[in-house]
């Protein structure tokens, strides 16, 4: 079962390192603009390209993935030792959830860790507008 | 593809035909005017409809929020594009801001002084994080303004018929201007990975913006000929032209029920 508000906020507040996969270099590309973000909310970021590439276990894995590859994604913050598993805006994937709830990986799903930092810990609105 | 059977579509159309405009036929009218006394069931599904758009575009007369679009605009023929987008959309705000006067009362500041209270569906509470979100935004959810706006072109309401057209074409200007924002940005494999993943985002927001299928209130917009389609009759529509378009990009659309929350 994904985190709720209260169960984010939590997590938002304990955890310290974030790992990000796949990340992007160029700062056009959400996954570079993100984490940027959380750099400067305090969080200790690892952009990288494949989790075979961390040192030690993040708090959390940030995942720019697909639903596709959102399970082997959560099997593979659970190998690293993470406290959750972390899939963006847009992306859910029951199979990953049933992944996590088997590897005893918290998990999140469709949000947006800026969102959720700006809304939960700072208190700000969640709106952002777009036009139609 | 869809939950939707073909039959349950034929049983969706044959009821619109019946419905539309039936109470209009009751009364002996075709159409309300903006001087003319409206029967309280039309004026109430008037002022939701109208409302509905004051959420979304009379909004930016009190709210800044595309101001942030020009940072992430890369060009400075993005950011001219996205200026002249932003006018278009003050412009029917606006619109619907006297039309909202007009029949109910006058909004003011304080009335979107709450953000969390704005009624604006879903997909506005997205983040748009980047110029690959904008693009998507754009090609989606206006090609589904520029349906609906379609869609109402004989609305019974006339001060709605006479500025739909013009909505309409400027919602398929949006569109094209996103799509082809999209086409670059795909140019690039890096690109073309970003549009994948926010796709999942921006595709499943857009079909629920039709809403739901089996909704009772299409029903009453059809009996006042505020509307001509059922909501699971554009969402179609709407389907069977975008998709083609993602595909030629060498996106995967995705499935038509994922994360759907309007089904």
């Amino acid at each position: 079962m994904a985190l709720d508000d209260d169960e984010v906020r939590e997590l938002l507040t304990v955890a310290r390192s974030v790992a990000i996969v796949p990340a992007s270099s160029n700062p056009r590309m959400s996954s570079h603009r993100i984490g940027t973000y959380l750099t400067d909310a305090g969080y200790e970021v690892h952009p990288l390209a494949t989790l075979d590439e961390l040192a030690d276990p993040p708090d959390i894995v940030y995942g720019f993935v697909g639903p596709g590859d959102a399970p082997v994604l959560a099997e593979q913050a659970a190998d690293a030792g993470a406290r959750a598993v972390w899939l963006h805006e847009g992306i859910v994937s029951p199979a990953a959830e049933r992944v996590a709830e088997r590897r005893g990986v918290a998990i999140v799903v469709d949000r947006s860790m800026e969102v959720e930092h700006k809304v939960l810990l700072r208190g700000e609105q969640r709106v952002y507008f777009m036009p139609m | 593809m869809t939950m939707v059977s073909d039959a349950k579509l034929g049983e969706l159309a044959a009821r619109r035909e019946e419905r539309y405009c039936s109470k209009l036929r009751e009364m002996g009218v075709d159409h309300f005017d903006e001087r003319g006394e409206l029967p309280d069931e039309y004026r109430q599904l008037l002022r939701e409809l109208v409302r509905v758009q004051v959420d979304v575009e009379g909004v930016l007369l009190f709210h800044d929020w595309i101001r942030p679009w020009l940072d992430v605009a890369p060009t400075p023929r993005d950011r001219m594009r996205i200026g002249r987008l932003h006018a278009e959309e003050l412009v029917h705000g606006y619109q619907f801001l006297k039309m909202y006067k007009s029949i109910d009362h006058e909004l003011t500041a304080e009335d979107f002084a709450d953000e969390e209270a704005r009624k604006a569906q879903y997909i506005f509470n997205y983040a748009f994080d980047t110029w690959v979100d904008i693009a998507l935004l754009n090609t989606l959810a206006d090609r589904m303004g520029a349906f609906v706006f379609a869609d109402m072109e004989e609305c019974s309401y006339l001060p709605w018929r006479r500025i739909t057209g013009r909505i309409a074409k400027d919602e398929r200007g949006h569109t094209a201007l996103g799509f082809g924002n999209l086409r670059e940005i795909c140019e690039t494999e890096e690109g073309r990975a970003e549009a994948q993943q926010l796709l999942y985002k921006w595709y499943p927001a857009s079909l629920d913006m039709f809403g739901r299928t089996d909704s009772d209130r299409q029903w009453d917009y059809l009996d006042w000929g505020l509307k001509k389609s059922t909501n699971e009759e554009l969402r179609r529509s709407f389907v069977a032209q975008v998709d083609p378009l993602i595909e030629s990009l060498g996106l995967e659309v995705p499935p038509y029920e994922y994360n759907r929350r309007f089904l």
